[in-house]
Formats: C-alpha cells, structure tokens, sequence
C-alpha cells in the first residue's frame, strides 16, 4: 500500500472505530459490549475494564484528528467589489471617525464625510457597516454615506445581505443629500457674539445647544481664534459646564479639520478650495 | 576516578536541615528498587507510595541529580537520599538502567561543553564549606537559580503538599469519567447540571482549577446539538488522558510531563520561568483576546517573532502572554496590539512553547512599520496540527492569514484561499466589517483556532492593526 493509500484506509478506520465508540458510549459499557477496535486503531493493549478501554481508544482518535485536522476545500468567494483607486484617509482620521460613531460629537460626521470627499479619500472600509447602518432610519445621511463611499457600499450590501441595508435611495427624489451645517455669514463676528454671551453672563446650560451649533457652522480657520478665546475666560461657576463642552467641540472639529489638511494628496483629482477651508485666518 | 563522599559531606550538600532529614529518610533500602553505581553516576527507582516509581540519578563527577519527582528543587531529597545510600555503601556497582544512561551521557556532553565554553548555566552553591557546583541543566537548558534554602523548603512543602491533593481529585475525576461512559452519556444525570458543578466543585478543591474549567465547557455542551454525544466523548476523552497522564508524568517525556503540570493546574513560579534561557526577538503583538472563566478574566495577548530579513522563514514562533482580572476588573492592556516590542520572552514549561512571560524589555513598544506575513489556510491549519500533536488537549491556537472571507450559507462565514478553508466561529458579530474591507479581495487577519473555528482578533490594513 501506498503512504495515500493507508492514509486513506486510516481515515476510513477512524470514522468506523469513533462511530463505535459513541454509539457504545451512548449507551453506557454496563449495557453495550465494547466492539472490538477498527484496523489499525488497536494503538494499546485494551484494559480489563471496557468503560477505560473505550476512553483509551477515544484518546488515540481525538489526538489522531485534532492534530491531524485539514482545512476544509475552497469556496466560493464573494465578486470582488469594483476597483476604488482612493487611497484610505490617514490613521488619525480613521481614528476620529469611530470616535464620531461611537457617539463622540457625533454631529460632526457629516462634515467628516464632506472632509474625507473633498481630501480625495475614501472612509476606511471597515467603517462603513456602521456608517450604512447609521444611514438606515436617515435617507440623507443614506445618501451622503452613499456619496463618499461609492461602488463598495452597493456591494457590500449585496455581499451581505444579512447586514440588511436597504438598495441605494434614488438621487434626486424627494430626499435630499445631507450637508453638514451652513457656514454662519460672518464667523469673526459669530466667535465674538459666543465670548460675549459668556461675558454677558448669558452662557447658560440651556443656552449650550445654540452655542454649539453656532462652533459647527463656523469657518474652520476661527476655530483656533474661539479656543484661545474661550480658554482665556475668567473662571464663571455659571457657565464652566457650557464652556468647557464648547471648548472641546471646538477642539475636536479643529483637529478633525487639520488631519484632514495635512494628509491631502497632492495628486487629488478633487480639487480642494484649499482658500475657503483651510486659509490661514491670519493671512 | 571517584572519591566516595562521607554521609556528613552529603549532607552538607543538603540546602537545610529539614532538607537533610528528609534525605536521610528517603536513604532508606527498603524504599529502593534497581539502585546501582559505576565510576561516574549512581542511581535507582524510589518507591514513591502515592505515584509510580521516581527515577532518581546523580552524577558524581558534579555532583549533578536528576529526578522524576514533581519537585522543582535540586538536589530533591530522593537524590541526596540516593547518594547518602551510596555514601553509606548499599549500592552495589551494576550496570546502568537505561534512563541513567541515557542522562549520564548527556552530561558527558554537556560537561564538555560546559568545560571548555564556562557557560552561564552552571550555579555555583557555596556550603558548609564544601565547594559543591550543582548544575541543573536540562533538556531544555532550563537553569534553577540559588534561593534561600528556608524559604525554598516552605515552598517545596506546599509544593508537594499540592501535588498529593492534585493527585487525589485527578483519581476522583479519572473514576467519575469513567463511570459516565460505564452508564452510558444518554444517562439522565449527565444533563444535570448539577453532576458537573460537583465534579467542578472538586476539582477546585483539588486545586486542578484549569481541568474544573473544561469540565464546567463540557457541561455547556450537552444537549446542544444533535451531535453533542460525540462532542462530550471527545471532551471526556481527554480529561481520560490528562487524568491518566498527570499521576503518571514520571513515564513521560520531561517536556511533556511540563505541559500536563501546566493543564492539570499545578502553576510555575514565575521565578522559575523567568530564569530559564529567553528568546529575544523584536515580537509583535498580534492580537488580544478575553474569556471569563468563573469570576476571573483571563486576557491572552498573542506576540509573534518578526523574523526580519528571512522572510522565506515558514514557521512562525507564537507566545501567549496571559493576564488575569478578578471578576468586574477589566484586564489592562499591556502590550498594545500592532505594536512592535524587542524582549527576552520566558517560556513556561510545556509539550510546546506557546505560554510565555516577557521579561527584559530591550527597546519600548513602537507601532509596526510593515505588515505581518500571512500564511496559507493549508500552512496555518498544519502549525495548528503540530501544535496539537505536541499537546493534544490544547484548546487554542494563534493563527495570522491572508484569506478572503466567503459565506458558508445560514448566516455562517469561514476564510479561504486557493489552500483551503476554515470556518468563522458562529456568533462572531464584526463580520461585516471584515467582508466590507476585503471586497471579496483577501485580507490579513490574525485570530485563534479552537474546535469552534476561527475567531479574528485582528485585522491588518497594511502595518495597521484594527482590533476587533
């Protein structure tokens, strides 16, 4: 015989003898005589007592095919997904964007989503089950996920159909394409009018959604301008909450903004308005 | 040429004078089977009363002992008992046992080595005013440092003190097995669980915690499935086998018996560990993975050794670092994943390297610049094989794979490349994140094998590591 063959015949043994030892096992050694071993598995002297013959000769199938385990044949792969030549946006904004779906201000994903088109990036993939399902009670942010992340979330949605993501909204239909906020017509102005409340002691808790819609709407290049501005208040035991909550909005969309302006490549084929996004306020 | 020694010199190599009675109790004929002596070596059988015979030998020319006792000490006391006898001429010459040989010649060998290289892993023991080198060298090259000889008899106490109460609930648990299959597996009170829990219960009291938690998996599986007869045998099987094995680890290869210590419970002290022979590499934190088993969480993080400029090297060097959070604590996380740290690694000691302690730190932990190399489906199922074949009861296994996830059909996924494939463990929620990022492409995940299948605990975009 061949090494194949006794491998083969060895195979075959191993299934008889195990078959046998459960069916005796089931039904207990005190009812069921123990049948004798299978060729080529009567690997030890059988002991007196049949209950530790039969686990003996489990143990030497148990090892045999726990180290002897194959993998199973090849299957079918999923199409592959159409080609995206988008390079993944950097680490750091990977990061941000689970920090935004992991409900970190998160009314920021929008823009992010805005950023990362306008950077010539796409999301990275393993992001966008949640940003598919997140989409899945809101048809416009659907769509602006759609946008940014093209061909493969169709795919994906094929692909899985158990992830149950409904086929692409049709564009052009009563919904419409989230957009982040609209920019406020004068941001120097608005940050002026946001330290004033807290001067004019107006900065409640109450008053704090107002105040951070108004740091989402504004031109990213006074952002750093409201920060320094906010972090040199003196101390108000009123307003602290307010303060500090808009403080770290401000921050976190500032350094969103930035990992998104320092990675831009070169070569994009989307052209940045580099001037209106990301001008120097000091300039 | 040897000098015979006097009693009082033997004793004198004793770390104590508990340490010295013990040996003159043990240098007792009657407890003596096959003791015998030429020009280099003595040795014998000790009648041990609660287990098989311990092979006991010592090297004059060292003196050096080796034994098959579970204690961790040298000279135990059934080599200083030996060599009290021989000392006191009760040994006769004859010819060798074969395992005395065996070990005599090794020495031989090392001896050389030792001689003309002045290696490390002599451990030069001053005492009584004797100059006494005791070496400890194993098969492994594993050294046991000098320690207190107080201390170190407490510790043996408790040690041995252990072993018995181990032995006892391993004999236990051995019949209770056997029983099972005696009144067969379709018998009521195997869907009890409360017949587990006792078993359990015992095994804890025997201080086998490791085996009460297979046996408390076991019981998870019954009436699960249609196939869970068959899934219970296997698993009865080997706690057979580890039964078996543990009280008879004196016939078994060292290395071996190692790893039935380590999966029966018996612990190592990371002193000991530590002071073995390291492996230092640059290692990569692969991935990190947690299970609750009763109130502790058990957090295991998988290194792997780069091997930088031979990338055609096709078997990859594994280690597990455990970390253990009582019950409500989350475990910190030491060696973040997708990191690169250069360290001396300590193995512990087992049928197969796998669990280890990181010891000196070369150089901190610094994010991997390049992407680790996944294996074939094929590559990666024969390491597990391996793997398992070195220590059968092995529960898990660390595997990194560049494949494509592919349905398996009812909601079920596995990986396969052109090699092969293997199945995704059921109920593994970040599915979809996985088949998102391949694209139907292949990908390099990193993950653990085990009877379920493969659990992906990291996925590599690049030299990114995602945790999953």
């Amino acid at each position: 015989m061949s090494a194949t063959e006794i491998h083969a015949s060895l195979c075959t043994s191993a299934a008889d003898e195990w078959t046998a030892l459960v069916a005796t096992a089931v039904v207990g050694t005190d009812r069921h005589p123990l049948p004798p071993a299978a060729l080529g598995w009567d690997v030890w002297g059988a002991h007196p007592d049949p209950a530790v013959a039969l686990l003996d000769r489990a143990v030497a199938i148990v090892a045999a095919r726990r180290a002897g385990t194959l993998a199973a044949p090849p299957l079918p792969t999923p199409p592959p997904a159409p080609t995206d030549h988008r390079p993944a946006c950097p680490p750091a904004c990977i990061a941000r964007l689970h920090r935004l779906l992991a409900g970190e201000h998160d009314e920021l994903l929008a823009e992010w989503l805005q950023l990362c088109a306008e950077s010539g990036t796409r999301p990275a993939w393993s992001a966008l089950p949640a940003l598919l399902l997140r989409g899945r009670r809101k048809p416009e942010f659907d769509l602006l996920v759609r946008h940014v992340a093209g061909a493969r979330a169709t795919w994906l949605a094929e692909a899985l159909p158990e992830l149950g993501i409904r086929p692409a909204p049709k564009a052009g239909g009563s919904v419409v394409m989230m957009q982040p906020p609209a920019r406020v017509p004068d941001s120097g102005a608005t940050v002026a009018a946001i330290v004033l409340s807290f001067h004019e002691r107006a900065a409640t808790w109450a008053a704090a959604p107002q105040l951070r819609h108004l740091v989402i709407s504004l031109e990213p290049r006074w952002l750093a301008a409201l920060i320094a501005d906010l972090a040199g208040l003196p101390f108000d035991d009123q307003s602290q909450r307010t303060r500090t909550e808009l403080l770290r909005l401000a921050e976190f969309r500032d350094a969103m903004v930035r990992e998104f302006h320092a990675s831009a490549p070169t070569d994009s084929t989307v052209p940045i308005d580099g001037e209106r996004v990301y001008g120097d306020p000091h300039g | 040429m040897t000098v015979r020694p006097t009693p009082e010199q033997v004793l004198s190599l004793a770390p104590g004078t508990a340490a010295a009675a013990a040996a003159v109790a043990v240098a007792d004929q009657a407890s003596w089977s096959a003791a015998g002596h030429d020009e280099h070596g003595v040795w014998g059988r000790y009648l041990a009363a609660a287990a098989e015979p311990y092979e006991v030998a010592v090297d004059l020319r060292g003196p050096a002992y080796r034994c098959t006792c579970p204690s961790r000490r040298l000279p135990c006391k059934h080599g200083l008992g030996l060599l009290l006898l021989f000392a006191q001429q009760h040994v006769v010459v004859a010819n060798r046992l074969p395992f005395a040989d065996e070990w005599l010649r090794q020495r031989d060998v090392t001896s050389v080595a030792e001689d003309s290289a002045g290696t490390p892993d002599a451990v030069a023991q001053r005492d009584g005013g004797h100059d006494a080198v005791v070496t400890h060298v194993r098969a492994t090259g594993r050294v046991t440092p000098p320690r207190t000889p107080v201390a170190d008899l407490q510790r043996e106490q408790r040690r041995l003190a252990r072993a018995e109460r181990m032995r006892v609930g391993l004999s236990e648990l051995d019949h209770w097995v056997t029983d099972r299959v005696r009144a067969g597996l379709a018998a009521p009170e195997l869907a009890d669980p409360a017949t587990w829990d006792l078993v359990a219960a015992r095994l804890v009291d025997a201080q086998c915690g490791a085996l009460a938690n297979r046996v408390k998996r076991v019981a998870t599986a019954v009436g699960q499935h249609t196939g869970w007869h068959e899934e219970v045998l296997d698993e009865l099987a080997m706690l057979h086998a580890l039964s078996v094995a543990a009280r008879r680890t004196s016939m078994l290869p060292e290395t071996l018996a190692d790893g039935v210590h380590v999966a029966t419970g018996l612990t190592v002290a990371k002193d000991d560990v530590l002071a073995g022979v390291p492996s230092t590499a640059a290692w990569l934190v692969m991935g990190e993975s947690r299970t609750r088993e009763d109130r502790i969480t058990v957090q295991r993080t998988w290194l792997r050794a780069q091997h930088d400029g031979m990338p055609d090297t096709s078997v990859d060097t594994w280690a597990m670092v455990l970390a253990f959070g009582a019950f409500g604590n989350e475990v910190a996380t030491e060696y973040p994943v997708g990191h690169v740290l250069h360290a001396d690694l300590h193995w512990y000691p087992g049928g197969i390297p796998l669990r280890a302690l990181v010891g000196h730190i070369h150089c901190a932990a610094v994010p991997a610049t390049t992407a680790p190399r996944g294996s074939s489906i094929d590559d990666a199922i024969a390491a597990a094989g391996w793997a398992s074949a070195g220590e059968p009861w092995l529960e898990r296994w660390a595997m990194c794979v560049t494949a494509t996830p592919a349905p398996l059909g009812n909601g079920r996924w596995a990986l396969s490349d052109s090699t092969g494939s293997i199945p995704i463990v059921p109920g593994f929620w970040r599915l979809a994140e996985l088949v998102a990022e391949s694209g139907g492409s292949p990908i390099t995940l990193a993950g653990e094998w085990s009877v379920d299948g493969f659990l992906p605990l990291t996925l590599w975009v690049g030299a990114m590591a995602v945790a999953l």
